[in-house]
């Protein structure tokens, strides 16, 4: 925290290097000089180290890239209609202030497993170690509120780093970070603890513990270039996140479309039907069981598991539904739609673990 | 109302009833009442967005929204406005918290595989130590959209009466001490820590937990209140004065799109939950009683919930808030 008097100087401030006035955000921890690039911490000297990933795009790059990719995005989910009448509008470039920490790390995991069906069914104990050099990517910046921050982070790599240079980031702003080297470490912790769980969470039937120790080797401060480019497709306006340094596009939204809407609205009355069907074979099939007396009690097993696939896929038809409603939607690079989306799997091993 | 005098320009001070601080109209300095202390931590968010731009921001995002009148720009104007300073305290806690607790977790030590796990209760301990800057409304009538955004502050200034005078702003009285929105703050960190452990352990036994706080500040937030017309209707919207963003939208949808909807969501009721009762009718009189009357139920219950669907969406004016500016 700087103190009243200090930052109140800081407002109207003049690089120590160049003389020449900027103004500097309140919560600005390292600044970078837009007209020399000069970097300091703001309660202290000069940072030292500081690097930029090489933007690989210029701006016809980034508009080849997001016309290929809403091309290819489009044919998976709205309909290959949709590129015909996109107007692109001017891409624009940031660079986004991280931290690039590296650590060796130690991980314990601790859960179960259930292997097998029918009478072979049985937990397997999974205990796992993993350690190594890890490389873990921490936004300086409070708030992620810039669209497709996050994808933007995990799709970085740790290759084509220079020396920042003033010349090198093109004449776009360059944002200053919000949060101290010394507080990095402990978000990269939390954050790679997190998507650890998450994972596991995936992997594992059940997680008992799952347990990090990271040696913080090195924390570097770098900038990365963030492209954005927005779109008008009749009237509405959609945007599309590209990362300069790996030449991708990291999230990008799509207008939804009547093939869109079509495809949704029979895909939730199929699940409908089928979430019908199978709760109606229910209980005759538990009525053959019953009358066919077998003694292995497990065979039950078939209409319950009947059962709760149709409860599954009758919550997933409403759920499905919603596509059409919606205005537009999110794709991650391979197209893929992000949250909101019914994942069958997921649900089925949510309600599974539910039951055991 | 009471007066105090100001400890910095000896200026009168006049303190309206349930204040906690109040602002020197001499010399625009934040002093606490309770204590008579200057209040130096007491920032302010300058309006980078005058009324036209928060204006082109709403709508912009009201075009956005499915159903929308494509003429809402041309059609519509700013009937009332107002611009309204929040004042947050804004309070840094760092926690570090020890727990001992207790985990139900399989006993693995009979060997062999298990068709179903036997169960033991296992004690474990663990350290957490976190840090979060918690937002507390300073002023009581908050309105409720505003508790959800997550606000910005990095380009705060000092509070200055002149910035709020510039723009006409109407400021909210703050009738939350600082320590007591510490105090919350505290509360709200010390749930977050028992959160953290409660993913290690399935029950807490035992809680250490030491909080600090580095850094408290008092930060006014300017958000425009607009209100706007549409054809006969009006319209409620809030708008971020610092960063431009929406953080609450009343929009007029489309009639015909409204109707459309609406006779989406009544054609499933209709055809969808009537040809589920036909099933579970044939099902009860012609059939057994079960076929096809569950077939009928679920069909027809999840034909309801489509409708039901469609109907909200045709009936609801309100708008997402925006994710990214």
């Amino acid at each position: 925290m700087t103190t009243a008097e200090d930052s109140q100087k800081l407002v109207q401030y003049r690089c120590e290097v160049c003389n020449a006035p900027y103004p500097l955000g309140a919560d600005d921890v390292i600044s970078t000089c837009p007209y020399c690039g000069y970097t300091f911490i703001v309660d202290g000297g000069e940072m030292k180290t500081h690097l930029l990933l090489n933007n690989k795009l210029k701006r016809e790059g980034v508009v080849k890239a997001v016309s290929d990719w809403i091309h290819f995005a489009a044919s998976k989910s709205v309909g290959k209609g949709v590129s015909k009448d996109i107007e692109l509008g001017d891409p624009v470039l940031q660079w986004i202030p991280i931290f690039r920490v590296k650590a060796s790390s130690q991980t314990y995991h601790f859960g179960a497993e259930q292997k097998g069906s029918g009478k072979n069914k049985h937990w397997v104990k999974v205990e796992g170690r993993d350690s190594g050099k890890i490389t873990e990517w921490v936004l300086a910046r409070r708030y992620a509120a810039t669209f497709g921050i996050k994808e933007f982070m995990e799709s970085l790599e740790d290759k084509d780093s220079k020396a920042f240079s003033i010349d090198l980031t093109d004449n776009a702003p360059v944002l200053n970070a919000e949060i101290a080297d010394t507080d990095a470490p402990v978000r990269a912790k939390h954050q790679k603890s997190e998507r650890d769980r998450a994972e596991l969470n995936e992997k594992v039937e059940k997680l008992f513990d799952y347990r990090l120790d990271m040696e913080i080797e090195d924390c570097t401060y770098l900038h990365a270039p963030y492209w954005l480019i927005r779109y008008e497709y009749r009237g509405g306006t959609f945007r599309v996140a590209v990362s300069g340094a790996t030449g991708k596009v990291v999230l990008g939204e799509l207008p939804v479309t009547k093939t869109y809407r079509v495809k949704k609205w029979f895909s939730s009355v199929f699940m409908l039907v089928a979430a019908a069907l199978l709760i109606q074979g229910t209980p005759y099939i538990t009525l053959l069981i019953l009358t066919a007396d077998s003694s292995d009690g497990e065979v039950f097993l078939i209409p319950v598991a009947m059962f709760i696939l149709g409860i599954i896929l009758w919550a997933g038809s409403i759920q499905m539904i919603g596509g059409v409603l919606k205005y537009e939607i999110q794709l991650t690079a391979d197209g893929e739609e992000r949250d909101e989306g019914f994942s069958f799997g997921d649900s089925l091993k949510d309600f599974g673990g539910r039951f055991s | 109302m009471s007066k105090i005098q100001c400890p910095n320009c000896d200026g009168p001070l006049q303190v309206p009833l349930h204040s906690s601080t109040v602002v020197c109209p001499y010399c625009s300095t934040t002093v606490q009442v309770k204590t008579g202390e200057i209040l130096k931590e007491s920032y302010i968010m300058r309006v980078q967005y005058g009324l036209d731009d928060a204006w082109g921001k709403l709508l912009n995002w009201a075009t956005k929204q499915l159903g929308a009148p494509q003429d809402l720009e041309q059609k519509s104007k700013v009937v009332e406005s107002e611009l309204v300073y929040y004042p947050f305290w804004v309070v840094e806690v760092e926690a570090e918290g020890e727990y001992e607790g207790t985990q139900k977790k399989p006993n693995w030590n009979r060997g062999g595989r298990f068709t179903s796990l036997s169960w033991e209760s296992v004690l474990e301990r663990g350290t957490l130590d976190l840090e979060r800057d918690i937002f507390i409304p300073a002023s009581e009538n908050v309105p409720k959209a505003l508790l959800d955004y997550v606000i910005p502050t990095k380009r705060k200034e000092f509070f200055s009466k002149e910035m709020i005078n510039d723009v006409a702003g109407k400021l909210r009285p703050v009738q939350v001490d600082r320590e007591v929105a510490m105090d919350s703050a505290k509360r709200t960190m010390s749930l977050v820590l028992h959160d953290e452990a409660m993913k290690e352990v399935d029950n807490i036994t035992r809680m250490d937990t030491t909080l600090k706080v580095p850094a408290v500040f008092l930060v006014y937030i300017p958000v425009w209140h607009i209100k706007y017309d549409f054809s006969i209707r009006k319209y409620n919207a809030m708008v971020d004065g610092a960063s431009g963003r929406v953080i609450s939208l009343k929009f007029p949808r489309k009639m015909a799109f409204r109707a459309m909807t609406f006779m989406g969501g009544l054609l499933h009721l209709g055809v969808g939950g009537g040809f589920g009762l036909l099933l579970v009718y044939l099902g009860l009189t012609q059939f057994d009683g079960v076929f096809p009357t569950a077939i009928g139920v679920v069909f027809g219950l999840g034909m309801l919930g489509i409708a039901l669907r469609f109907l909200r969406t045709a009936f609801t004016l309100d708008a997402e808030e925006e994710v990214a500016g």
